[in-house]
């Protein structure tokens, strides 16, 4: 099949998929219809998880062909390799498996988190250097008065910024500007939804 | 024309030709005594041979002899240019058919080698004897006009009297009648002026062409695809195209080395932060006070519900933590648990993140070990659901028609006696939200809430909870209780009257970063303002002064 026949009817496909999902929320007939559909997504989204597995093994092997950064992609690509082994023979909740995350995952993603915090930290110290404006001032401003209502400082607590400003700006200007946001979203995603369903985008390829 | 040589051709004339011939150089030598007409150079060459020369007198005479009878009236002169009637015309046609001229004709003038040419370009001339022929009435002229009067249509108008754009009746004669339109006062405006080129109508004005111009094909003009941009909009193109490259190279890791005094402040205050955070750890002692039961009253909610739940009832776990928030989460997910399980619900986990499942074993079996429910696996962890919103919404569907890791194993985890009444998420007493992260937990309300009478509580790391408060705070409320952070779990902690060591270790560490991240903030604001922008205030107050010499030069060097 070609580019120009495959264009319009994966077009037609989608669209008449998105409005039987559509009109199934508002016809109760269309349920089982509308969750067979549901089901082929999660089944396709869980085929979509192995391609992109696949497509990292073989950027890596590449790499380890090329000799670029190859200690790393070989790393990554034996490890890879045995927790897929490992994961496919005993589970995901098997002994090795669990031991494989409890013991290499977890503490490295925990231990980024924490570097993550003394960055931010280094970062707020430099603000004023690296950026001598208005706005600056502002955020370090709001930034001092967050952490100061978000807990006692060295076991001293501060019950003007923990009692008082910090629920108003967390209770009042935090919901109003997020609200805000959100709303934002809602519009987009709806506007998304009916270009998709229009035809005018088209995200599964053009 | 050719002659033989050794013969006059004057002798092969016939006589009535010679006796003409004579008479004419009777005439010229006349005319050339009285007028004395200009004549060429035309010495006889002493080698000529005399019937040569003769000839060439002769000629010379001719030649002469037009200017000489010249009319004297202009009108006669430019008689040449008025049209020659039809009558006329034909008859001299005529005349010149039937009257084969056997005599060379004298106007065609061969030129001859050593003849010098005269400054007048030569004018095409009628001999006399021609002109004598065609002064008197022919007596075939009036055959002619009998033979002319038989073809009436073109004698009985002339084109002299047509009006421009008017037919001849024989033209009208052949004219198809009523099938024209009438025209009308705006056919000169409509109709082009140009005259008929072509067919019957071949001389007319103002009639329809035959080939409309609509229908003519044209060559479609040729447009230039190359684009006229001016320097401007180069640079313009230049820097997005940039951009986009730039876009797609991945970052380049070779970074500026920090200078020694920069690496040293930052690897103090890297170890000044770690020592506030292990000094309440090490010392144990209780050192910062307990958040206030009042300032979280969305964590009273939650306590309020789960008090509120029968013994045995299902409650679906939505475990979406990510392992990067796992040891900040750890503790006020705990709490939230070890509540549920105190009230011996039948915990119903399931997770649309891949590591979801293991992390909720990590904390079942790590912080709930006691517990004789999760001692006896006592619950269901049906694993991954993998497709996002999409999957999601099928589970909040139809549970039990939903894909998920363990009956991809071929497991059939609604087996379970204690699952046999879960037919919809409608059947669930509570649902609780564990996230990560403000998007997972949106998801759930967004797909959720309207199916759930019982509503839905959040259990998630503090970055999460600015986000999900205008759901805290909507009407109708889709989220009907949050608790978050390690503030949350100390609250949650205080409202069951029980007191984790780990959390309280944790709270205090909690309290002694904040401050040294406060302080640390504030010290390196202080020290870029006051410290490290003074020569910059120096330059200001004195623009030439010899630092700011050293400052440009410097930055120059560089």
């Amino acid at each position: 099949m070609n580019l120009r026949l495959r264009t319009p009817v994966s077009a037609a496909v989608a669209i008449a998929l998105g409005f039987i999902v559509l009109t199934s929320l508002v016809l109760p007939g269309l349920a089982a219809l509308r969750n067979q559909i549901l089901n082929w997504a999660m089944l396709l989204t869980a085929i979509a998880l192995l391609l992109g597995l696949e497509n990292l093994f073989q950027v890596h092997l590449q790499k380890v062909r090329t000799g670029d950064k190859a200690t790393f992609s070989l790393i990554l690509l034996v490890a890879m390799i045995a927790t897929f082994i490992v994961t496919l023979w005993e589970g995901s909740q098997g002994q090795l498996a669990n031991w494989i995350f409890s013991n290499i995952q977890l503490p490295v993603e925990t231990s980024l988190m924490a570097v993550l915090a003394i960055s931010l930290t280094l970062a707020a110290a430099r603000i004023m250097q690296q950026r001598k404006d208005r706005m600056s001032l502002v955020f370090l401003v709001t930034l001092f008065v967050l952490l100061l209502s978000a807990g006692p400082l060295f076991g001293i607590e501060f019950p003007m910024f923990t009692k008082t400003i910090g629920p108003y700006v967390n209770n009042f200007l935090s919901v109003g500007a997020l609200r805000g946001l959100l709303i934002g979203v809602s519009l987009g995603t709806l506007a998304t939804g009916l270009r998709i369903l229009l035809g005018s985008d088209r995200p599964y390829g053009s | 024309m050719s002659y033989r040589s050794g013969q006059d051709p004057e002798e092969s004339l016939p006589d009535w030709l010679k006796d003409l011939r004579k008479r004419q150089s009777q005439e010229s030598s006349h005319s050339d005594k009285t007028n004395k007409p200009h004549v060429p150079s035309e010495q006889p060459n002493k080698e000529e041979p005399s019937w040569l020369t003769a000839i060439r007198q002769r000629y010379s005479h001719s030649e002469t002899k037009p200017e000489a009878a010249r009319p004297d009236k202009p009108e006669d002169a430019l008689s040449d240019t008025q049209p020659i009637p039809p009558n006329r015309t034909t008859k001299a046609h005529s005349e010149s058919s039937e009257q084969a001229d056997p005599s060379p004709e004298p106007s065609v003038k061969e030129p001859e080698i050593g003849e010098t040419e005269s400054p007048q370009p030569p004018k095409p001339e009628i001999p006399a004897w021609l002109e004598e022929l065609d002064q008197p009435e022919s007596p075939k002229g009036e055959e002619i006009e009998q033979i002319s009067s038989q073809i009436p249509a073109f004698m009985e108008g002339t084109t002299e009297e047509l009006a421009p754009g008017e037919l001849p009746s024989w033209l009208q004669a052949m004219r198809p009648s009523g099938v024209f339109p009438q025209e009308d006062t705006r056919s000169s405006e409509m109709l082009p002026g140009a005259q008929e080129a072509a067919g019957p109508l071949a001389g007319l004005s103002g009639t329809l062409p035959a080939e409309p111009k609509a229908i003519q094909s044209i060559k479609p003009p040729v447009y230039s695809t190359r684009l006229d941009l001016t320097d401007s909009q180069s640079r313009h193109v230049t820097a997005l195209e940039k951009l986009l490259n730039d876009e797609a190279k991945p970052s380049d890791d070779r970074r500026t080395p920090a200078t020694l005094p920069a690496r040293l402040l930052n690897t103090l205050m890297g170890v000044a932060l770690i020592l506030a955070v292990l000094f309440p750890v090490l010392n144990q002692g209780q050192l910062a006070p307990r958040p206030d039961l009042e300032a979280l009253p969305e964590s009273k909610a939650i306590f309020d519900l789960i008090e509120g739940l029968p013994s045995g009832a299902p409650v679906l776990i939505g475990f979406d933590l990510q392992p990067a928030f796992y040891g900040e989460a750890k503790a006020v997910i705990a709490a939230v648990l070890s509540h549920l399980l105190e009230k011996q619900a039948q915990l119903v986990f399931v997770s649309t993140q891949p590591t979801g499942p293991v992390i909720a074993e990590n904390i079942l079996h790590d912080e709930l070990a006691n517990q004789p429910a999760v001692t006896a696996s006592d619950y269901t962890n049906l694993g991954y659901l993998s497709g996002g919103m999409a999957a999601l919404r099928h589970f909040l569907n139809d549970p039990r028609g939903s894909t998920v890791s363990l009956t991809a194993l071929g497991l059939n985890p609604w087996a379970n006696p204690s699952l046999e009444s879960i037919n919809g998420i409608s059947d669930f007493a509570l649902v609780v939200i564990v996230s990560s992260g403000a998007e997972d937990a949106r998801l759930w309300i967004e797909q959720g809430a309207a199916e759930l009478p019982s509503g839905l509580i959040a259990v998630t790391s503090a970055q999460a909870a600015p986000l999900l408060r205008p759901y805290l705070q909507g009407n109708p409320q889709t989220l009907k209780g949050l608790v978050s952070g390690l503030r949350g779990a100390v609250v949650y902690e205080q409202l069951r009257s029980q007191e984790n060591i780990d959390s309280r270790a944790q709270w205090d560490a909690y309290s002694f970063g904040l401050g040294a991240i406060v302080l640390l903030i504030f010290l390196g604001g202080l020290y870029e303002r006051v410290i490290h922008l003074q020569p910059e205030n120096r330059t200001k107050r004195s623009p030439h002064s010899p630092a700011e010499k050293e400052t440009t030069g410097s930055q120059r060097a560089d």
